[in-house]
């Protein structure tokens, strides 16, 4: 019987911290840096014309 | 190239103001799609109004109206197929996080997994795992309403809160992905319709053969 969890399941450690299941492993859920470098680059509309 | 920046004060500008939005590309290829179908209409008008014109007078017998017929149906058919195929890219496709999981997006993700950092920065390390922020924040919930302890209650009521914060961060970057996810879905669409023109269009070359051997032996 395959006891695998399913994606994005949630567990709680006992010193409190969370784990997400990824779909092969646990891994800790960590908080999602706010940094504006981080998004994406890309051409606006009439860049690519003169 | 258009990058998020600070404004005159120094302020960053909010995310969804200064990124370009992919949908900006819809209208360009609604637009070929339009000369498409044009063109396509053209021709097939064209057929319709000149072909039984041409072929009076020149047809003799069952026998030649009917090869007359085939030819004229075969070349309306290659018209056809193209006006069905490239009218589907002006339908709206239903963009949604389950979309990205069809294979239709495969070579998007593909894209986007091969290099996340350029795409979502430290915020996600796949396409899987910017959207995973919904479903945790559910687990969470149902994790917390069926847990009888108090103390580990409130941490999972804490927990909730930062997967709460992640989807509000997560949300500018899932926005754009859905938006690439509609814009690809419609240029695949167009880039599917050529090659059904290319048939078509052989088969307009047949069926216009096939009439003017009818009618010139006639």
């Amino acid at each position: 019987m395959d006891d695998k969890p399913q994606i994005n399941a949630v567990r709680q450690l006992e010193n409190g911290d969370l784990e997400r299941f990824n779909g092969e492993a646990w891994e800790p859920y960590l908080d999602i840096e706010h940094d504006p470098g981080d998004w994406p680059l890309g051409l606006a509309r009439g860049d690519d014309r003169p | 190239m258009t990058t998020p920046a600070p404004d005159d004060s120094g302020t960053i500008l909010p995310f969804d103001a200064t990124l370009p939005s992919p949908l900006e590309a819809v209208p360009d290829l609604r637009a070929a799609a339009r000369w498409i179908l044009a063109a396509f209409g053209a021709v097939g008008a064209a057929l319709i109004g000149g072909g039984p014109l041409v072929a009076v007078g020149r047809v003799h017998g069952v026998a030649d109206a009917f090869g007359v017929g085939i030819a004229l149906f075969v070349a309306l058919t290659g018209v056809s197929i193209a006006i069905w195929r490239v009218s589907r890219v002006l339908e709206p496709p239903i963009t949604t996080p389950a979309t990205l999981a069809t294979p239709a997006l495969r070579g998007l993700r593909e894209m986007i997994d091969r290099s996340p950092a350029d795409f979502f920065g430290t915020a996600a390390t796949s396409v899987d795992d910017l959207l995973s922020h919904r479903a945790v924040a559910v687990n969470i919930h149902r994790a917390m309403l069926s847990e009888s302890d108090p103390s580990r209650r409130e941490v999972w009521r804490r927990h909730l809160k930062r997967a709460r914060v992640n989807i509000a961060r997560a949300a500018p970057l899932e926005r754009w992905l859905l938006a690439m996810a509609h814009v690809y879905q419609i240029q695949a669409a167009l880039r599917a319709a050529r090659y059904w023109c290319l048939m078509g269009v052989a088969l307009v070359a047949a069926g216009t053969a096939g009439f003017l051997i009818v009618t010139g032996n006639g």
